[in-house]
């Protein structure tokens, strides 16, 4: 269990921020760039001194627990061969089993061929898969994840993504992984905390942020439909058992998003050309400045943003029964 | 590669700079005795000289890295009232008169110096006309080569590698071991050949600090500088021996000083 509270000023920036992450629990903190995403995760790692920081893992100061980091860029030591820099965290311990243990962990990312390759000679996804190695070597019990994405380009982003998917699947200990961009999160969190101007202006299940956003900012932000499913085709098969057509949505597993404002909502029975048409209830209608979030049950729940004269003149309220409709065009598919 | 044109004033004043280092190397060449050179090169007191000149150099280098970078890190990374001005006193010596700070050193180390006198009757350490006098004059003029290089090395490299190091786990002690040495080592290597060279070639607070005792502090450029008196000969000869050992530290160097076009 992670317990950090975080005050400081550093520069513009003036952080006041807590969080909990249990253990097997993955938090995604998301925000804006100098919103102080890196710093409170910095402080937690104990690498900024300024200011207060009240840092517990398992109730105990983490001076005395192992925590491992992955940074947006992998910052593998240039010098060391790809297996010592897996070792460096057993040495810092002196562990007598380092190399061997290293070269376990290394086996594990699939990368040991390249024990005694520098890390110049890797790719950028192979050196953060070594980045991550290293990190989950010294068995830490929380895992910082800083933009680990971020330095990669898109095709091998998205098969990063998946590996890391699948080794943070088996760390025990509690993850945290900083971001600024909502699929990543929605991909490999199970809670979100938005941090914008160094606060915590909300923080929840991804399913319920996303859904639900507190403040225009988190709507603009991650308010958008997120429905996993399988792609065949053009057709997405989603995990509640309804279908939405997609412009080519590949195969194998997905994330079929749609944002708000590409949901239609009708009176009737939607004429024209839209190749997802469904009825649904009008769940609740949220109202944000000049425009109002309609949630909508039914069969395939969803959120639309629509204006607030349309509310008016469709006469939105709850109970209301509707049709919805989005365009083939305007749902996004993305490899989950 | 085509060549921009050169005002004529300039291409003449040019060539004269040039002539003025190249004519000295030419002499060194035209008069170097052939025939002489192996017998005067071997000569007892000069493979004296050349061994006792191996000797302060690489020890005043050693010193210079024991002491030379952790001032370095003091200098790259400390922030605290007067750094600026001790800085800009250690460096000093970069373009000090070596012979001022001979003397400076005589009157801080010397037998009534005000260390050395204490040193004299404590523990009855004299250093002046010693090795290690010869070792402490070579150290105070190279040692700010070494400091400036190194200091310029880690003000220029990636401290995240070091935050990396710390967040898994290391202490302060292997980190600057196994990354943040390993990462200046170019710098610090650079900066141990400068100052090895500017060790070796040290004249000026040698002869005054350390004087010029055959055998403890008579090293090769003293020697040459006796030589010329006696046995131009050698003193040629030693001189082209010298001159060729600092060509190849400069080419030792050529990433750093030598622009590669």
């Amino acid at each position: 269990m992670l317990k950090a509270d975080i005050h400081l000023r550093l520069g513009t920036l003036d952080l006041d921020a807590a969080l909990d992450a249990a253990p097997g629990e993955v938090v995604a903190l998301l925000g804006p760039n100098g919103a102080g995403k890196t710093t409170f995760l910095r402080a937690i790692a104990g690498l900024v001194r300024a200011g207060r920081a009240k840092v517990a893992l398992d109730g105990v100061a983490t001076e005395r627990r192992p925590i491992g980091s992955v940074f947006q860029q992998h910052l593998l030591f240039p010098h060391l061969s790809v297996l010592e820099n897996v070792a460096f965290g057993l040495r810092a311990r002196q562990r007598p089993d380092a190399r061997v243990a290293a070269m376990a962990w290394l086996e594990r990312v699939g990368l040991g061929a390249y024990a005694n390759a520098r890390p110049a000679a890797l790719s950028g996804g192979e050196a953060q898969r070594v980045a991550l190695a290293r990190a989950l070597a010294i068995d830490p019990r929380l895992l910082l994840l800083d933009e680990p994405l971020a330095a990669l380009d898109a095709t091998t982003r998205v098969e990063v993504r998946r590996e890391l998917r699948h080794h943070l699947a088996s760390f025990d200990g509690a993850r945290l992984l900083v971001t600024h961009d909502p699929l990543e999160a929605a991909a490999l969190a199970d809670r979100l905390v938005i941090l914008e101007g160094g606060r915590v202006v909300q923080s929840g299940p991804v399913d319920e942020v996303t859904r639900h956003p507190r403040t225009r900012f988190v709507a603009d932000l991650v308010g958008v439909n997120l429905l996993r499913g399988r792609a065949d085709g053009g057709v997405v098969a989603l995990e509640g058992g309804q279908q939405l057509t997609a412009l080519d949505a590949g195969n194998g597993d997905v994330f079929a998003v749609i944002h708000p404002r590409s949901v239609a909502i009708h009176r009737t029975h939607p004429e024209g050309t839209p190749r997802n048409v469904w009825p649904g209830t009008v769940r609740s209608v949220d109202m944000l400045g000049e425009r109002a979030r309609v949630a909508i049950g039914g069969s395939l729940p969803i959120v639309a943003e629509v204006t607030a004269s349309a509310v008016r003149d469709l006469d939105l309220r709850e109970r209301a029964e509707v049709w919805v409709s989005v365009k083939a065009a305007e749902v996004g598919v993305y490899p989950a | 590669m085509i060549s921009e044109p050169i005002p004529r004033p300039f291409a003449v004043l040019a060539t004269l700079a040039a002539a003025l280092f190249l004519l000295p190397l030419v002499g060194l060449l035209v008069r170097f005795p052939w025939t002489e050179a192996l017998s005067a090169l071997t000569a007892p007191e000069i493979l004296t000289a050349a061994g006792l000149s191996l000797v302060t150099s690489i020890s005043a280098t050693a010193l210079s890295i024991l002491l030379g970078v952790p001032l370095a890190m003091v200098y790259a990374r400390a922030r605290f009232r007067g750094l600026r001005v001790v800085r800009a006193l250690t460096t000093l010596p970069m373009v000090l008169p070596p012979v001022v700070g001979g003397v400076a050193l005589l009157v801080a180390f010397g037998r009534r110096g005000i260390v050395g006198q204490f040193l004299d009757s404590a523990f009855g350490i004299r250093i002046p006309f010693t090795t290690a006098a010869a070792v402490l004059a070579a150290t105070f003029v190279a040692m700010p080569f070494l400091v400036l290089t190194v200091e310029a090395g880690l003000r220029s490299m990636d401290r995240r590698y070091e935050e990396a190091a710390r967040s898994i786990g290391a202490g302060r002690w292997m980190v600057f071991r196994r990354v943040t040495l390993p990462l200046v080592a170019p710098s610090l290597y650079a900066g141990a050949v400068l100052c090895w060279a500017r060790a070796l070639g040290e004249f000026g607070a040698t002869i005054t600090f350390a004087g010029n005792v055959p055998g403890s502090t008579q090293t090769l450029p003293l020697a040459v500088y006796l030589a010329l008196e006696t046995r131009p000969q050698a003193a040629i000869a030693l001189s082209l021996v010298l001159l060729l050992l600092s060509l190849v530290v400069l080419v030792a160097l050529r990433d750093r000083y030598l622009p590669t076009s």
